[in-house]
Parts: C-alpha cells; sequence; structure tokens
C-alpha cells in the first residue's frame, strides 16, 4: 500500500532528524542554543500569562495534593483549602504569596543579600526525572545565569538560562545539580546531589567518618562571589544514612529546606556580602605579653 | 484518510502550542501523584487517529521538538521528538471514527501515553541523561495511563469535531 510506505519514510525521516538534533545538542550547537532563546522569548511570556491566571486554582490543588507530607502542612493546607473553597481564591492566594514574600526578604535580609523577587510559573514534568522551573524574570531585570535562587525555607537552586522576561531554574533536586554543603554543627563540609526526586537529595562528606546524625542541618558551602551559590543559606536536614559507617560510600539522605513541590515565591540573590570587597582587619593581641605576630 | 488542508495544519499548531503552555504551567504545578498529566502527547496521539499515520508522526515530531526547547526544559533536545514521532506513527493505524471517544481509542491512548513514560525511562538509563530513579518508574507509568485516558475523553472530541469542521470531509466520508 502506498499510503503506508510513505508514512514509515515519513518516520524514517523524521528518527533521523532527531537523531541529527541529539547529536547537534550533544556539540552545544548554537543553533540550538539560538532555537531555545527563540522558545524562551515566545513561550516564556505565554507561561508567565498563564501561570499567573492559573495560580490561585493551583495553589488550592497543591493544598490538597500536599496532603499527608506532614501533619504540620495536612493542617495548614486544611486551613487554606476552607478559606480557598469559601468564595474569593485570589485573595487567600494573594496572602499566601505575600507571607512567602515576607519570609524570603526575612532570610535574605539577615544575610545581607541583595533579592530581586520572582514567582514560579511553569515546572518541568515529573515522569523527565529533571527538577527545572520557570519564573517570571529574566535578563531585562538583569538576571544572568549562575545566579542562585532562595525562598524564605532556604536555597531553591540556580538559574540555568535566562530569556529577556523568564528564566529557568534548576532545582536543588535536579538529577543534574550538586551543591556545596556544611554541616551546621560540626562544619563538615560535602556535596549535596539531586536525585530527581523533590524530597530526597544525597550527601556525601569530604571525610566518609564524619559523624552525621538524623536531624543535622545543613547550610550551603558558598562558591566564589557567591555564583552559583551563596554561602550560608539553609540547604536541608539530613532524613537517614545510606551504606556502612567508616565505608566510602556512606551518604547522608537529605530533605531539602525549600519544598519543592510548592515553590511560588522566591528571590534571586543579585548581590552577595561574599561577592564584595574585603578589607582587612588587625585584631588586637588577647593579652599583652603574647607576640604580637600578624604574620602568617 | 481526511485530506490535510490548511485550516487542519493551523488546528494542529495551535493544538501543540496550547498543550505546551498547559502542561508547564498548569498540570505541572498541581503536583498530582505519580506523573504529569501528559496532555501534548494526548494531542498528539488525537491527531495521529484522525489523520493518519504520516501527519500523526510529523506531528508528534513537532510537539517533541516544542516541549524540549520551551522553557523551563534544560535537557537533552531530540529525544522526546523521537519517541512521540514514533507513537504517533503506531496509534495513528487504529481505525478511528473522528469526534466519538469510544472506548478502544480511549484505552490505546492510555496504552500508549504509559509505554511512552517507560521508553522514556529505558532511553534515560541507556543514555545516562537524565538519571532515572527506578522506583518510581510503576507509579508513573501507572498514572499516566490513567491521565491520558481522562484527557482523551476531553480531547478526542474536541479535536475530533474541530478536525473535521475545518476540512471538508471525515476521514471514512
Amino acid at each position: 500500500m502506498r499510503e503506508a510506505t510513505r508514512a514509515r519514510a515519513v518516520l524514517g525521516v523524521l528518527l533521523l532528524v532527531s537523531i541529527t538534533l541529539v547529536l547537534l545538542d550533544v556539540r552545544g550547537s548554537s543553533a540550538i542554543g539560538g532555537l531555545r532563546g527563540l522558545a524562551a522569548t515566545v513561550i516564556g511570556p505565554v507561561e508567565t500569562a498563564v501561570g499567573a491566571a492559573a495560580a490561585p486554582f493551583v495553589s488550592v490543588a497543591q493544598s490538597v495534593t500536599s496532603f499527608g507530607n506532614s501533619q504540620e502542612r495536612s493542617e495548614v493546607a486544611a486551613q487554606e483549602l476552607a478559606q480557598a473553597t469559601g468564595s474569593d481564591q485570589t485573595q487567600t492566594d494573594n496572602a499566601r504569596a505575600a507571607s512567602q514574600l515576607d519570609a524570603m526578604l526575612k532570610t535574605a535580609g539577615t544575610r545581607g543579600f541583595q533579592v530581586l523577587p520572582a514567582r514560579v510559573v511553569a515546572y518541568g514534568s515529573a515522569q523527565t526525572f529533571s527538577g527545572t522551573v520557570t519564573i517570571d524574570a529574566g535578563s531585562n531585570d538583569g538576571l544572568t545565569t549562575d545566579m542562585s535562587v532562595m525562598n524564605g525555607n532556604g536555597l531553591v537552586g540556580k538559574i540555568v538560562a535566562v530569556g529577556p522576561t523568564t528564566a529557568t531554574v534548576q532545582l536543588v533536586t535536579d538529577d543534574d545539580s550538586v551543591v556545596g554543603a556544611r554541616l551546621v554543627k560540626t562544619g563538615d563540609a560535602g556535596a549535596l546531589q539531586g536525585t530527581g526526586q523533590p524530597g530526597e537529595s544525597i550527601l556525601r562528606l569530604l571525610d566518609p567518618t564524619s559523624p552525621v546524625k538524623e536531624g543535622d542541618q545543613l547550610v550551603t558551602f558558598g562558591s566564589p562571589d557567591g555564583k552559583p551559590y551563596v554561602a550560608g543559606l539553609p540547604l536541608g536536614t539530613v532524613t537517614g544514612m545510606r551504606g556502612e559507617p567508616g565505608q566510602a560510600d556512606r551518604v547522608a539522605v537529605v530533605a531539602p529546606a525549600a519544598r519543592m513541590g510548592a515553590l511560588d515565591v522566591v528571590g534571586v540573590v543579585v548581590t552577595s556580602p561574599r561577592g564584595q570587597a574585603r578589607t582587612p582587619v588587625s585584631p588586637e593581641a588577647p593579652n599583652a605579653s603574647a607576640p604580637a605576630s600578624a604574620g602568617r | 484518510m481526511p485530506r490535510l488542508t490548511l485550516p487542519r495544519v493551523l488546528l494542529i499548531i495551535a493544538s501543540l502550542g496550547t498543550a505546551v503552555v498547559l502542561q508547564s504551567a498548569v498540570f505541572a504545578r498541581l503536583g498530582l501523584p505519580g506523573a504529569t498529566p501528559d496532555l501534548l502527547l494526548v494531542v498528539v496521539l488525537v491527531v495521529a487517529l484522525v489523520a493518519g499515520p504520516a501527519v500523526g508522526a510529523v506531528t508528534g515530531f513537532a510537539g517533541g521538538v516544542l516541549i524540549d526547547i520551551a522553557p523551563p526544559a534544560a535537557g537533552s533536545i531530540g529525544q522526546t521528538a523521537a519517541i512521540y514521532a514514533l507513537a504517533g506513527f503506531v496509534i495513528g493505524h487504529a481505525q478511528f471514527e473522528p469526534g466519538r471517544p469510544d472506548l478502544q481509542s480511549v484505552l490505546s491512548i492510555g496504552a500508549v501515553a504509559a509505554a511512552v513514560v517507560l521508553v522514556q525511562a529505558i532511553l534515560g538509563t541507556l543514555l545516562g541523561q537524565p538519571e532515572v530513579t527506578w522506583s518510581l518508574v510503576p507509579l508513573l507509568v501507572a498514572t499516566q495511563f490513567i491521565y491520558a485516558a481522562l484527557l482523551a475523553l476531553l480531547i478526542i472530541p474536541a479535536i475530533g469535531v474541530m478536525y473535521r469542521g475545518a476540512g471538508d470531509e471525515g476521514r471514512f466520508a
């Protein structure tokens, strides 16, 4: 049948083009980059508009679907749901966004970060196993790649792509994400690796024999100039251990501080104190008899 | 097989664009258990059912490229296009009365959508990108079957009727 032959030929050509696209992408072709830029310019603003219009309903749905995550959250969700289904969903959504903004600014303020507030307007699909979201601010607002993104609870991720009015954020839980981490209690350093699962990241300490317990808190280690990650932001809590104590494959399972399933108001860290010039200090010697050596 | 008229091409393009935006700006944010309802794939499969394997494959390819380049996608490009093109080609061989969501087409759309999740996981594991958490795959496959079948109940009448209205004849006319 000629129809069937034609369809097979079409499929063959399309598969060849797909493989070409994969190869071009692997080689980092500028044509693919241009295509992504075009898509961000055209589709980004539409996502922002649709995402904003759907926000009240999305927040209700998130409240319902986050049921059972923990008792406390469920109670909050139940309250939100009761308010929202009452009459005015938009008003509840605005109130929730305002309290998230307050919490984010407080977290940023205590650390001296200058932040640009933004809202999450789109998520990637769960079945792609990657954790990326779109925010409604972009290069027009001065954003560039490798800026930290945070909310009131802690680090959310970093910017990996910018369009004129939108930016793509790679979440801490993305399978490609690795964040330098420090245990608050002991100061031990390690790397927090995303798994693609929203509530479960893996911490590998530089020294696998160092003591880690359930409930230990993590903060970001920080990068030079605060890019891509600023220092001292809450990163997560250890929820369990895997592997034998003292073995090199011993890792800690970490629940990220920010709830990745229900992101709304976030802040992009534009400048951090770590990025500013420092001045040397000459501290007083603890007592007069000690040699006042300030050298190395 | 209905002829591919210009209004029908425009209808397909508009449906794909709408599906991509709704999927990432609404469906993916709902935090539903398991997979994100793949509205885009359901649109591709319904078009393929109405318009046959060749148009189905091209629509799948276009949709796959679109979802891979539209924000917030940051992964590889081309994999989704190949899988969706194949899915459109396969389901395009089924016999279908446009505009009527019969049990057979609803279930086959659910089945193909579930198979696509599985193929994506296998391909991801083979290529090492993205890193696939296999303990989640059964839940993703099962939920995608349900979501896609439910979406098909709505999308089949919507696109079937519009597709027939946009041309001058139905597939069996």
